[in-house]
């Protein structure tokens, strides 16, 4: 999955809310903290085209944007990379998991912790 | 001027070298005691015991170099005819205080991009794919995975995957446990670890930042058991560590031994009393004596090189 810039997914947003848009229509849609010049705008779009993420098509004289791949189809290609670093552990200086990927424990592991579990609630109940 | 320049730097470097030399093999004395604390302590003191090369060489440069703060540490002395209060100074710290500064501005440099960049923008794209339901993040995804990702405004994400997979009380247990990860900045926590550390060489700190790691953990387990239960928790963690479970092959991170078997047993075992306060301060109050203890023997000494 390639890398993609704020501009690149305020795009590709702009694309999935309304698809065939020109490359004008698409700098008047950005949120204004997004607010970027058309030929800054141009060489995005021609980026996004280059990653396959958008196919244009000429319509008189300008270009016309949609996206390739849709929102869930983008989250899923994002989250295979993202789930493939966690279980190579590269991701865990960046971010805080519940459980680590890369923290293997074995069944029988698990399975003496979830017997501790189980003896720590049955005594709780006693006490009660 | 460039050769007072060059000296300061040389010396606040080589401190940090040398405090992280000696932080590092201090830890191993500090280790037992840092792991019968409560983890929350643990992990504050534990960023504190990171930071203190960095900033102790820093202090000890500023005292050295000010002939105000200087003349209570060192020792008068004279050298020739110059009887000055002064910090070592020499024409042939330029070329090695500038080697110096390039490795640790390369060094930390490679690992703030390594780690700033890459999770802001893999926070921003993932909030932009997933849907925000003000609590956290929902990815529509199978796969489950809950993570909290983000330096200053961490946000939480969990996937459909892992919210059908779990009861209500055991996702009420994961949103408490990342909603504490959230509150602490513990990634920003972890970010500072990383950066304070990156320059040392042989990733001397490297034990102290994977407990610092296991400590956030267990602190967040902690809040969230607070609200629940310990046991509540602990199964949690379980049932989410037997979902994860895959035939994907043993991961790189060997040294981070099996912390999530640490973190059921911590659980389950009996709480941890906090360390007193006054121990606390003791315990910094006495560090930072020994620090400005070893400025006049550190200045001796420098001083005795050719």
């Amino acid at each position: 999955m390639p890398q993609l810039g704020e501009l690149e997914l305020a795009l590709l947003e702009s694309l999935w809310r309304t698809p065939q848009q020109s490359a004008q229509h698409l700098q008047q849609a950005l949120p204004r903290i997004r607010q970027s010049s058309l030929s800054t705008v141009q060489s995005t779009l021609e980026r996004l085209h280059r990653k396959t993420l958008v196919q244009r098509h000429k319509q008189g004289h300008a270009y016309v944007y949609c996206a390739r791949l849709g929102r869930a189809e983008l989250l899923g290609k994002l989250l295979g990379g993202v789930i493939r670093q966690l279980h190579t552990g590269s991701l865990d200086p960046i971010l805080s998991s519940f459980v680590e990927f890369a923290d293997k424990i074995d069944e029988q592991t698990l399975e003496r912790l979830d017997q501790l579990v189980q003896q720590r609630r049955l005594a709780r109940l006693e006490d009660e | 001027m460039l050769a007072l320049f060059s000296s300061i730097v040389l010396c606040a470097l080589l401190l940090w070298l040398l405090f992280g030399a000696i932080a590092a093999l201090g830890y191993r004395f500090v280790r037992p005691r840092l792991k019968t604390i409560d983890p929350v302590q643990a992990s504050h003191l534990l960023l504190g015991w990171l930071a203190l090369p960095p900033f102790a060489s820093l202090l000890s440069c500023y005292v050295l170099y000010s002939p105000d703060l200087a003349q209570w540490l060192v020792a008068g002395h004279c050298h020739f005819d110059n009887c000055r209060v002064h910090g070592p100074q020499s024409a042939l710290a330029i070329i090695p205080a500038g080697l110096l500064t390039v490795w640790m501005l390369y060094s930390v440099g490679r690992c703030f991009l390594q780690l700033w960049l890459p999770a802001r923008r893999l926070a921003k794209q993932l909030c932009l794919v997933g849907n925000d339901t003000g609590e956290f993040v929902r990815l529509d995804s199978v796969a489950p995975v809950a993570f909290t990702l983000g330096w200053l405004k961490p946000r939480i994400f969990i996937s459909a995957g892992m919210l059908s997979a779990c009861s209500t009380q055991e996702i009420d247990c994961i949103v408490r446990h990342e909603r504490a990860h959230r509150g602490r900045y513990d990634n920003f926590r972890l970010l500072l670890a990383s950066l304070f550390s990156a320059p040392l060489p042989w990733r001397q700190m490297l034990p102290a930042v994977v407990d610092l790691k296991l400590c956030c953990e267990k602190a967040c387990d902690l809040s969230a058991a607070a609200e629940l239960s310990r046991t509540a928790v602990a199964a949690a963690l379980i049932r989410v560590a037997k979902i994860q479970q895959s035939p994907s092959p043993p991961a790189s991170l060997a040294f981070v031994g099996n912390q999530t078997e640490q973190r059921i047993l911590a659980l389950l075992d009996q709480p941890q009393a906090p360390m007193a306060n006054e121990l606390v301060f003791a315990t910094i109050s006495v560090t930072l004596l020994v620090i400005l203890a070893m400025i006049n023997p550190l200045h001796q000494a420098v001083e005795l090189l050719p």
